[in-house]
């Protein structure tokens, strides 16, 4: 019982801290002027979101290495595309 | 094993229940869970191309401002929406994992409903901005390639979406009727396709709308 509402506690927590995270984007969103730092800003904060809902929602934080391996697979999508911003912008 | 236990048909929900022995590399997961992994990585895979190409079109022209053009309210509603679909989701995983029907239908519901307001939100959006001369080849006040990726990306997560909330009613319909009572291993799985839904959204508002 105990448990149960200790893991309650947890995801409300969770939806707290992405609720927060949200807002924290549209804040920078609207008040940065277009810059690399706002870029990066935005990136970092969408990570995160990402991060807490796979760990914690989704249990990644849980499972034995194998399947984080699997789960982390489409992150090699986020080197290619950078790979190619580098190459369009030195085009 | 008697013939007649041997030839007995074998529910998938019975074969979850099974006692797995814990393996060495993928501890106590199911394979149903395996499964479903293996497949959102592909499916992250085909939101991910999309994504690289959305980046690389918007590098090589002259790109309209997203946050003047769709407007950031709306979406912000719509992601806040999900979240909170994320969370009764999560928490319609524990009450059946507690064994708790009458708390899983309520959170599943509220997930549905969660759903459902997001598409009603998508499909708000979509009315305004082709009243606006947005269409999915011609932009009135840009590239058209802006339109283009743009009902592109959002189109194909809102049909995950759909297919989310008719995979949520399914799921809904079965516990109903008791069917998960004692086994939370299907709900485990509809809650790791909706909370990557979630998740790709949570990319695509920063990448679409918000950059």
């Amino acid at each position: 019982m105990s448990s149960s509402h200790n893991k309650t506690k947890q995801y409300i927590l969770i939806w707290a801290v992405l609720a927060v995270l949200t807002v924290l984007e549209i804040l920078v969103a609207t008040q940065l002027p277009h810059t690399t730092s706002r870029w990066m800003c935005l990136v970092l904060l969408a990570v995160s979101k990402a991060a807490c809902v796979a760990l914690w929602y989704m249990h990644l934080k849980l499972e034995r290495g194998w399947l984080k391996f699997i789960a982390v697979l489409p992150a090699t999508a986020a080197v290619y595309a950078l790979v190619l911003m580098r190459e369009v912008v030195a085009r | 094993m008697s013939q007649a236990e041997a030839a007995a048909p074998v529910r998938h929900g019975a074969l979850h229940r099974q006692s797995f022995s814990i393996d060495r590399y993928f501890g106590t997961a199911t394979p149903g869970k395996i499964g479903m992994w293996i497949f959102l990585v592909a499916d992250a895979m085909g939101f991910g191309g999309l994504l690289i190409a959305y980046a690389n079109l918007r590098r090589s022209t002259t790109w309209p401002n997203p946050a003047h053009v769709l407007g950031i309210q709306i979406s912000g509603v719509a992601t806040f929406i999900l979240i909170c679909s994320s969370v009764s989701m999560v928490l319609a995983v524990a009450a059946a994992q507690a064994a708790n029907r009458k708390a899983l239908i309520r959170y599943l519901a509220l997930t549905i409903l969660g759903g459902l307001v997001f598409l009603s939100i998508q499909a708000t959006e979509y009315t305004k901005l082709v009243r606006e001369g947005m269409g999915f080849a011609h932009f009135s006040h840009g590239t058209g390639l802006f339109g283009s990726t743009f009902y592109s990306i959002t189109g194909f997560h809102g049909c995950h979406v759909f297919s989310g909330v008719i995979y949520l009613t399914v799921i809904l319909l079965k516990s109903l009727r008791g069917r998960y009572d004692g086994d939370a291993s299907h709900v485990e799985l509809v809650g790791l396709f909706w909370h990557f839904v979630d998740l790709i959204w949570i990319l695509v508002f920063t990448f679409v709308y918000l950059l």
